[in-house]
């Protein structure tokens, strides 16, 4: 649904994206991590047709974003960083607004608008003036924005900022709908509980490249290493220590508990519980010791450095 | 391009205008009361100086005062209709939608213009309908209908400008406040044609009027070009990485003099080193191809000064112009230095301004130049044949000696000057437009010191120590 490669974008001498491709499947979502400025939000106005990139090629909904902007604009929902809503306008015109802007039929766009405006419970408010509404229930309105038309793919920058949990909880739910009904979703993110919570595939950015990227697994595991595990008994460990060890590369252990590494849990698990079986020491836990996507993410951007900007004429300063 | 998103982005904007209550209320003050305030002032100076013929003048130019005040409330709208959504974090949203950069800047041109024109032509209306009720008889016939429809075309076509102009600062802009700076750009011409207006009307020269109509049309069919051409998305967006930066900005204008590259080259692409014999051997015919454009339009601008010169003589005699020229012609001042010293500077001063200032006036300025020198030979010429006297005499005296150098000066001169006021306006791919102005400056500079200042040089020694004997020995002074 989403290939682009090698894209490259130039604002003057700042080189903002610098040979990004990536591939969405239709009911896949990919998340876009990175630091502020990595170029997240470029790599997005690329792909959804607003800016041309100065290199590379995107193919979105099966158009070119460069031969046919308008079709792909047509094809994409595109919730921005700031919800950016008329204050003036109550949600209701707000939406119907933009429905006509993508080429809806009034009546089409009013049962669209009014089938979200109830999933997202903001029906009771639908009259009111958009300045009157919280942050959450404008970022909510934006939300909606984007899936007025049924879009087949979706760019969604920040998607539960500022909502409080149970509001976050309806958005994370209609993003998982969305997946569901095969649509192709971008999702910016600094949220990387909600990155993990959604993500099939995610994309580290840094610097306008992607210097990281697979499913959580993969990244975790090139990152961070094999899982780790951790068995817990109800008496002091003693023997088993030295045993243990000779099997799997122990990490870290107290009296009661022990933690290890295994590329492969599915053989070495059952082992390790037969032998503190037959060693009869009661085991009261064994899991895996859970690895945050954040513990990956700082790892990914601690080790790459921010390099120097392109296009600098030999044996001149540019001022920047 | 479809009129329904045109329509739709236009509808949601004037709208959004039309119930705030802060943009209302002048509005309905400017539509009904000051119209009343205007006219009642002039019947009241009629009134008070009791003389009907000379006071009575100002109420045409009331009924324009009229419709130009709530007109011009549209520079409010539409010079944040793009830069106050971009402020306000609307704008991303709409430049989503499929619409094309067309659509998208005729929609936001429509909704600046239509409320202030309406509320103009109410107020004119408003106006008209007090004048008839309050206006002692033997005013009435002031206002004739066909000065009234002028009036009406004549703020139409000023809101237009208006419009058009402060849409291209709003969608050149970063912030409101820069948006607002530069509004000087579009208030400071139109006060200028205003008080053009205030005295052709005084003058009782209504027919004068059409010409500034028609020129105020052709600047706006240029504005709605030029804004329809240069709007794009791309643009807008990109500018949020731009920042105010001195010493870049020195930079690339030194970059620019370096060499000469077509518009659109970026600076870091100006390697070589400023030489003289390239300049003049590669760049100059390089930037006379280039200026191919503007050149054509300096001499336009000189054959209409020539033929208005003409016309002016046959329509707008002067007295006082007649007994100067029937003083002067023939009566060549002694050749001298000093006078060769004052004609170059003269003549260096009005380039270097009339380029200068065409940076906030879209190029008039340089437009004007080569008008008024060829307005001056034409008007000349025609009194010389109406004289009896022979005009190839009067050119052959006073304009071919140093004419032959300083005119092409001019006009070269010119074009450097319309390039700077049309860098402004647009920007070719490649380049913003602070980049295109720096581009147009870089290039009038170097061309400006290596060839017109040598050639008004030259052209003012003649003269002032050649011109004077040829004229005495013509005309046997």
């Amino acid at each position: 649904m989403i290939e682009a490669s090698d894209l490259h974008k130039y604002f003057g001498q700042f080189h903002a994206v610098r040979g990004i491709s990536l591939q969405v499947a239709a009911g896949q979502v990919l998340a876009l991590l990175g630091p502020n400025g990595a170029g997240k939000t470029t790599t997005v106005r690329m792909l959804s047709a607003i800016l041309k990139p100065n290199r590379g090629s995107a193919r979105v909904a099966g158009h070119d974003v460069t031969v046919e902007p308008q079709v792909v604009r047509h094809k994409v929902g595109l919730l921005t960083e700031y919800p950016g809503l008329y204050a003036r306008m109550t949600a209701v015109d707000y939406l119907l607004f933009f429905g006509e802007l993508q080429g809806l039929h009034r009546s089409e766009s009013a049962a669209r608008a009014a089938d979200l405006l109830k999933r997202f419970d903001l029906w009771a408010a639908r009259d009111r003036k958009l300045d009157g509404y919280s942050k959450g229930m404008k970022q909510k309105v934006a939300l909606i924005r984007a899936m007025l038309h049924d879009p087949d793919v979706l760019f969604l920058d920040e998607p539960t900022t500022a909502m409080d949990p149970q509001s976050a909880r309806t958005v994370r739910d209609a993003i998982a709908d969305l997946r569901d009904s095969r649509r192709a979703i971008v999702l910016c993110t600094h949220n990387l509980t909600e990155a993990e919570a959604l993500a099939d595939y995610i994309a580290v950015v840094r610097d306008g490249q992607i210097v990281a990227e697979g499913t959580e697994y993969q990244l975790t595991k090139q990152l961070l290493g094999d899982p780790l595990w951790e068995v817990r008994t109800t008496r002091v460990l003693n023997g088993e220590v030295a045993d243990i060890g000779r099997m799997v590369q122990i990490e870290d252990y107290g009296d009661t508990w022990l933690r290890y590494r295994t590329s492969q849990p599915e053989e070495t698990n059952p082992s390790l519980l037969r032998r503190l079986h037959t060693a009869g020491t009661p085991v009261v836990s064994l899991s895996e010791v859970p690895r945050s996507l954040e513990s990956v993410y700082l790892r990914i951007i601690g080790e790459t450095q921010p390099e120097r900007m392109a296009g600098v004429p030999d044996g001149e300063e540019v001022p920047a | 391009m479809t009129l329904r998103p045109i329509r739709a982005v236009a509808r949601r904007e004037m709208r959004d205008n039309l119930t705030d209550w802060r943009m209302l209320f002048p509005v309905i003050i400017l539509t009904f009361i000051v119209p009343a305030v205007i006219l009642s002032a002039a019947l009241y100076a009629i009134r008070f100086i009791g003389d009907n013929g000379s006071v009575a003048r100002l109420i045409p130019f009331g009924l324009l005062l009229s419709g130009f005040l709530p007109a011009s409330f549209s520079l409010i709208t539409a010079l944040e209709s793009f830069v106050g959504e971009k402020e306000r974090n609307t704008l991303e949203s709409l430049l989503a939608m499929p619409m094309s950069d067309g659509e998208l800047y005729l929609g936001k041109l429509t909704a600046a213009l239509l409320p202030p024109l309406s509320s103009a032509l109410i107020a004119m209306a408003t106006f008209m309908l007090w004048y008839n009720l309050a206006a002692p008889p033997d005013i009435i016939d002031r206002v004739r209908s066909d000065l009234m429809w002028l009036m009406i075309a004549l703020i139409a076509v000023k809101s237009i400008v208006m419009v058009a102009g402060a849409v291209i600062i709003s969608s050149h802009t970063t912030t409101v406040r820069a948006a607002n700076l530069l509004a000087s750009f579009v208030l400071v011409p139109m006060s200028v044609v205003v008080q053009l207006e205030a005295l052709v009307i005084i003058a009782q020269q209504p027919q004068l009027l059409w010409n500034i109509f028609w020129a105020l049309l052709a600047v706006a069919v240029m504005l709605v070009r030029t804004g329809m051409n240069s709007f794009n998305r791309e643009e807008i967006l990109s500018r949020e990485h731009a920042g105010f930066n001195v010493k870049r900005i020195w930079w690339t204008f030194k970059q620019f003099l370096r060499e000469f590259h077509p518009a659109g080259v970026p600076a870091e692409h100006y390697e070589g080193r400023f030489t003289l014999r390239r300049f003049y051997r590669q760049e100059f015919p390089a930037i006379l191809h280039e200026y191919r454009a503007p050149l054509l339009v300096s001499c336009i601008s000189a054959l209409t000064g020539l033929v208005f010169g003409i016309f002016a003589f046959g329509e707008y005699r002067a007295a006082w112009l007649d007994n100067y020229l029937q003083h002067s012609i023939g009566n060549a001042p002694d050749p001298s230095p000093l006078l060769a010293l004052g004609i170059a500077a003269n003549n260096l001063r009005v380039g270097l301004l009339s380029n200068l200032l065409s940076l906030f006036c879209f190029g008039i300025l340089a437009f004007l130049v080569p008008s008024a020198a060829f307005a001056q030979i034409g008007y000349v010429s025609a009194w010389q044949a109406a004289h009896g006297l022979s005009p190839s005499t009067f050119m052959l005296a006073y304009v071919l000696p140093h004419g032959i150098i300083e005119l092409p000066a001019f006009i070269l001169s010119s074009a450097l000057g319309l390039r700077i006021g049309g860098a402004l306006l647009y920007a070719p791919q490649g380049f913003t437009v602070g980049q295109n102005i720096l581009w147009s400056l870089a290039n009038f500079a170097k061309v400006f010191a290596c060839v017109i200042l040598p050639l008004v040089i030259v052209a003012a020694l003649i003269e002032g120590l050649v011109t004077p004997h040829i004229v005495r020995a013509l005309y046997g002074g």
